[in-house]
């Protein structure tokens, strides 16, 4: 039907009492009525998800606080002990690695109540920063936490960091590390956070990094943690008492030897 | 739809006789309710892509385009520790029901409910990829694609609502 014969029909179905198509006026207002619920439901579901979505802010709350304070008198860099202890440990980790988080949470404390305040022990910390590398996101939740961490050294306080660290592990490669969470634990530890954040975003420190996971794969570490007493390799997280044996019979060799022995440091 | 009134008040009685569920115009030579079921299933397998990977906890994979792995670790990609994936999962299969129903049924009610979730679906994709921008800093194409897809489904959706002939309402005086 042309629109003219439409016209027409309408004229002669007013004539004969026929009307104007009842359906036409039922069309726009349920669009209008689809319209503005879609309208109101989209503003209000943007307003709960805002509000629901809204990160923790710069706040520190959520997150767990060490519950060892190292000695960190004794602390230079990555290095925690006094410089002419006998026994040198380095512990190759990962911060998300699991077995490290119970390594730095359980027996690394007690090894720095007993070895290091005594100056037997002297601890370094060595990035395997590989467990990473199984996800596909740009972001390395292993890299830039030991970036992180590195900066925090850059202000002498990269042990409390490393603890913040290991104490808040949360999955790997789920954003338990993401960047938020890394700025909170600055924050928690003190630190300039302005400096810091120059310093992560630099990349500088994630380079040395890469670097330093790479010289520890090329010398056979290829698990974390991994750690060397004076030279001995111990691979997998080990119960306290063990790494005591160790410790005492390298201080014993060493006080025999009157020197401390080298240690593969890369 | 029916006006009746009794004819001793000696009001004219009318009755619709037509049919109150048009068929609308073809596009690209089909029934609409086919672009738009077309629609949903690439939307919802998209959202379906999304939500396998996050769920089990990885990220999506762009590609060369970068961006969707930043997206995915941020905290606005999950919406009370739901992936917003999967919400778009619903979405779809709500959108694709209505779509199938509509084209086996003809029912405008369905159309317009269509058009009203597309929408609806259309605003939190605005909002989404302004966070994108100018919060999170990088864009996921995925979701991008996803978004382009709300889009096409809300602009058929209102095209076809424009296009659509009016149930030829002849009344009819008793």
């Amino acid at each position: 039907m042309t629109r003219r014969e439409r016209r027409q029909a309408e004229r002669e179905g007013r004539k004969t009492g026929r009307q104007a198509p009842a359906s036409s006026s039922k069309g726009p207002s349920m669009m209008l009525l689809a319209t503005v619920g879609a309208l109101i439901a989209g503003v209000a579901i943007i307003a709960v998800v805002f509000l629901v979505s809204q990160p923790p802010a710069a706040g520190t709350a959520d997150l767990t606080s060490p519950t060892h304070i190292p000695p960190t008198d004794l602390a230079d860099g990555r290095t925690i002990g006094k410089a002419d202890a006998p026994v040198t440990l380095e512990d190759w980790s990962d911060f998300q690695c699991p077995a490290c988080g119970v390594q730095a949470r359980e027996t690394i404390p007690q090894l720095m109540d007993t070895y290091v305040r005594d100056g037997t022990l002297k601890i370094v910390y060595r990035d395997a920063a590989f467990q990473g590398r199984k996800s596909s996101s740009s972001f390395d939740e292993s890299v830039e936490p030991a970036a992180a961490a590195r900066c925090a050294a850059e202000q002498g306080r990269f042990w409390e960091y490393h603890d913040y660290l290991y104490w808040n592990q949360d999955g790997e490669n789920e954003g338990g590390f993401r960047r938020e969470r890394l700025d909170q634990i600055a924050k928690a530890v003190g630190l300039d956070e302005a400096a810091w954040s120059t310093c992560l975003d630099s990349g500088e420190q994630q380079q040395a990094v890469i670097v330093e996971t790479d010289q520890g794969a090329s010398q056979g570490i290829d698990s974390t943690p991994t750690v060397y007493i004076n030279g001995e390799k111990i691979v997998g997280a080990q119960p306290y008492e063990q790494l005591a044996l160790l410790i005492e019979a390298a201080a014993a060799e060493a006080g025999v030897d009157s020197s401390p022995a080298a240690t593969p440091v890369p | 739809m029916s006006t009746n009134q009794t004819a001793s008040t000696g009001i004219t009685e009318e009755r619709t006789t037509v049919a109150e569920r048009p068929v609308p115009q073809p596009l690209l030579g089909v029934h609409p309710g086919i672009i738009l079921a077309i629609l949903d299933v690439i939307g919802l397998a998209i959202a379906s892509y999304l939500s396998i990977v996050e769920l089990g906890g990885g990220v999506p994979v762009c590609g060369p385009i970068t961006g969707c792995e930043q997206v995915a670790l941020s905290e606005y990609s999950r919406i009370g520790g739901v992936p917003v994936a999967v919400f778009g999962v619903g979405l779809s299969l709500v959108l694709l029901t209505l779509a199938v129903s509509w084209w086996r049924t003809n029912d405008p009610r369905l159309l317009a409910a269509h058009y009203g979730l597309s929408l609806v679906g259309v605003l939190f994709e605005v909002y989404f990829l302004t966070l994108q921008v100018f919060v999170i800093g990088a864009v996921c194409i995925w979701c991008t694609l996803y978004g382009a897809s709300l889009i096409a489904r809300f602009l058929v959706a209102l095209l076809v609502w424009i296009r659509r002939p009016r149930a030829v309402g002849v009344t009819e005086s008793a």
